[in-house]
């Protein structure tokens, strides 16, 4: 993101008791920088409109180091064009998750956004991650995708189907 | 893997004011609570 431009942050809690701590850390930073202190809201309070999204990261879990495209130029072409048809929104974002081990990995993904007043997106979304994603005839090695639904995020995974 | 839930919250940086230096401060800080975060173009979900 670009800084001075403004930034806003979609943060993932396990348990959302953590939120506590989370709008404490956030005033406490503000404060001690003389930032206005911003309001930390659950995303699903905030948004005017029900939606859903999924993201889609551009690389590869890191393997010995090193990371490689997830998908090959034409494929992700074709995965957007598909999603945008279908009257997906597109952006790309950065983000940075906890490994099993503790590191810290950066992620630059697409994240692809639909309106979706009566869940049947949502059913859409999920259908185009088992279909195209896992099963589009290139290997995806993602353990999971991040499906976001109302605020919360919920995980599509390949080999334990959808929940 | 089945009983994790991920709740969302939003919230930005000022539009002024926020540095380079504010928002490496920021991720390391959100790090240290949360499993892992997006950066989003502000508003992009709340249209």
């Amino acid at each position: 993101m670009i800084p001075g431009k403004g930034n806003g942050y979609i943060v993932g809690l396990k348990n959302p008791d953590d939120a506590a701590d989370l709008r404490k850390q956030i005033t406490d930073f503000a404060k001690s920088r003389d930032l206005p202190v911003p309001e930390v809201v659950a995303a699903w309070e905030k948004s005017r409109t029900r939606y859903c999204f999924f993201l889609l990261p551009f690389y590869t879990n890191p393997k010995n180091g090193k990371r490689a495209f997830l998908f090959s130029s034409k494929r992700s072409i074709e995965i957007g064009t598909r999603l945008t048809t279908a009257g997906a929104s597109e952006t790309r974002v950065y983000g940075q998750w906890i490994d099993d081990n503790g590191k810290v990995v950066e992620d630059f993904s697409a994240l692809y956004m639909m309106v979706d007043e009566d869940s049947t997106n949502e059913d859409y979304l999920r259908r185009f991650i088992q279909e195209e994603i896992y099963g589009g005839g290139e290997k995806c090695d993602q353990a999971v995708i991040y499906l976001s639904v109302k605020g919360q995020g919920v995980l599509v995974c390949h080999e334990q189907g959808l929940f | 893997m089945s009983d994790t839930i991920y709740y969302e919250y939003d919230f930005r940086l000022d539009q002024e004011l926020s540095t380079t230096a504010d928002i490496l401060e920021i991720r390391k800080l959100l790090l240290k609570i949360a499993h892992g975060f997006t950066e989003i173009q502000p508003d992009f979900l709340t249209k």
